[in-house]
């Protein structure tokens, strides 16, 4: 469905994405991580051909971008993290007009994406008079005229609030999961993607550092904070059977390694265990070791 | 209504939605009445007035609205018409990427070089509108305050000096005006031409302007003079020779030909390099 291919760009010389090979199948629910000046933005404007590419080739559909850009775009719907409209006109008007360089949009079409975003009530008023959050809406309305089956979203429930973050989240799940479009999300809030997003890739200094599943970025054990008799024996006997110490009465065992063991073998050498707790690493600081590993 | 069509008339609703683009109109407005005002003071008025009579002619009969029409013309659209044109066609490419709606527009299926022409027909059309609403407004402007009469035109630099009763007037008004809309035409398209470039639209607009007053003063002096047929203005006086006893129509044509390939190249041009941008 997309597919980036050995994706480089380099602005004046500076590599803003280097070699970025990611494939993302239909009906996926894919998020895109990274700081700010990642490549998140560089990828998202190779996609939509707003940027040419140095190298590699980036297609949707099986159509290059490059070449076939139209026939790429046909069933591609896109929101920006800033999202420009025509401010004096209204936001009907800027539905229409968007629209129709996609061709033919009937206007029950329009409607329909309106309401979906629930934003009937106030479309024809100025752009101007909109909040964030209404532009936000408005912007995924138009992303989704014509009925696109990728919809590529970047940042877009940047400035928010919860109430609206809430909102917005559903109605992309929803197209996801009940009208199977592929949805490609970019953010920089990692909840966000937690919450949305069954699979990621994390791009730091325009490379990309992980791909996969969410779970699987766990890539090392489980950790453990451990109330024992005796700590240093007990650090002995982690390191025996693989595992290491994080932190004073915190270890990490290896992803073969069960628990079990490790309390069976303390109990066997005379420990009192007095707590085991599992430890859940936090979503950044799986991001930040991710990203860490990657520099290092 | 095919697709283009619609296309064009969204952009033309985005066009003459805006307010600054009725600048223009309204001070086109507001200058054609201050100049009406300051031809009818004594001492100008007596001079044209003196101008005709020494010709031949009765100054009554033809220092009416038809003449007042056209002197307001030969002034206004020197003054101000580049500036409205410039102001609007460099706006229209260089403020859409600007502002990052460019890039909202760019998420479609629609080719650059269909947006790009697109706009360059919405700039054209603006130029013939702003054209004609200063020619209609001129006339009125000049009609209620002189009332029917002939035409009466001179301009010195052009070597025209005429006089048309009041119906052939007219008729020599709305040719000029036809040919007036073309050759402003090349003003809108350097704008434009500028627009597309990596170039904020403040800057398009004053290098217009800029390139235009500079070619219209070295036009006029006479140490260029063996290079006037280089200079754009040269062309664009064309429509002054609607007023010719005789119209020449073979020298109007080499100029219409001369600032189609100036209006055409810098279209190309401008397509050249957006096709080829990053837009970020």
């Amino acid at each position: 469905m997309i597919r980036l291919e050995h994706l480089s760009k380099t602005f004046r010389g500076r590599p803003a994405l280097s070699d970025l090979t990611l494939e993302i199948p239909r009906g996926a629910m894919f998020g895109l991580l990274g700081h700010n000046g990642a490549g998140k933005s560089t990828t998202f404007g190779l996609l939509l051909g707003h940027i040419r590419a140095t190298t590699g080739t980036a297609s949707i559909n099986g159509f290059d971008v490059r070449t076939h850009r139209a026939e790429a775009l046909r069933k591609v719907g896109a929101v920006f993290e800033a999202p420009a409209f025509y401010d004096y006109l209204s936001g009907w008007e800027n539905l229409r007009i968007l629209a129709s360089y996609s061709g033919s949009a009937p206007d029950e079409e329009l409607h329909a994406a309106v309401q979906r975003v629930r934003l009937t009530a106030r479309i024809h008023d100025p752009v101007q008079v909109y909040s964030h959050g209404m532009r936000q809406r408005l912007a995924l309305a138009q992303a989704l005229v014509p009925r696109p089956d990728v919809l590529l979203l970047d940042e877009p429930t940047d400035g928010l609030d919860p109430a609206g973050i809430h909102e917005i989240r559903e109605v992309i799940l929803d197209l996801n999961r009940r009208e199977g479009m592929t949805v490609l999300l970019s953010s920089h809030l990692l909840s966000e993607v937690e919450a949305m997003c069954d699979e990621i890739a994390i791009l730091h200094q325009g490379r990309l550092s992980y791909t996969g599943r969410w779970a699987d970025l766990e890539r090392s054990g489980p950790r453990f904070r451990l109330a024992v008799s005796d700590w240093p024996a007990a650090e002995t006997l982690v390191a025996r059977m693989g595992g290491r110490v994080v932190a004073e009465n915190t270890i990490e065992l290896p992803p073969d390694r069960d628990v079990a063991e490790l309390v069976a073998a303390l109990v066997a050498a005379g420990q009192k265990v007095r707590a085991v707790e599992p430890l859940r690493r936090t979503l950044e600081q799986l991001y930040l070791e991710t990203i860490g590993s990657e520099t290092a | 209504m095919s697709v283009f069509l619609r296309q064009l008339r969204g952009e033309l609703r985005k066009l003459f939605a805006r307010k600054r683009t009725y600048i223009g109109f309204a001070a086109f407005v507001a200058v054609e009445v201050l100049i009406v005002s300051l031809l009818n003071l004594p001492r100008p008025k007596g001079a044209i007035r003196r101008l005709i009579e020494d010709a031949g002619y009765l100054a009554d009969e033809y220092f009416g609205g038809l003449t007042l029409a056209v002197m307001i013309l030969t002034w206004t659209t020197v003054l101000i018409g580049a500036l409205y044109l410039a102001l609007v066609s460099g706006d229209i490419v260089a403020k859409d990427v600007e502002d990052g709606s460019m890039r909202m527009i760019l998420c479609r299926p629609v080719s650059r070089a269909r947006i790009i022409t697109l706009k360059y027909t919405a700039c054209l059309i603006y130029t013939v509108v702003l054209t004609f609403f200063i020619g209609a407004s001129a006339l009125l402007t000049g009609l209620l305050w002189g009332g029917l009469g002939g035409l009466f035109v001179y301009d010195p630099m052009q070597n025209v000096f005429a006089l048309f009763p009041a119906g052939e007037g007219l008729g020599r008004i709305a040719l000029a005006l036809v040919v007036l809309s073309v050759v402003q035409l090349s003003v809108s398209s350097l704008g434009f031409g500028l627009s597309c470039l990596r170039i904020k639209p403040a800057a398009a607009t004053v290098i217009t302007l800029s390139y235009f007053f500079l070619d219209s003063i070295f036009q006029r002096l006479p140490y260029f003079e063996s290079l006037q047929p280089w200079f754009v203005t040269t062309h664009m006086s064309a429509w002054i020779h609607c007023f010719d006893a005789h119209i020449p129509w073979t020298w109007i044509g080499q100029d219409f030909l001369y600032l189609l390939a100036f209006d055409a190249t810098l279209f190309l041009v401008g397509l050249a390099v957006f096709e080829r941008r990053d837009l970020k």
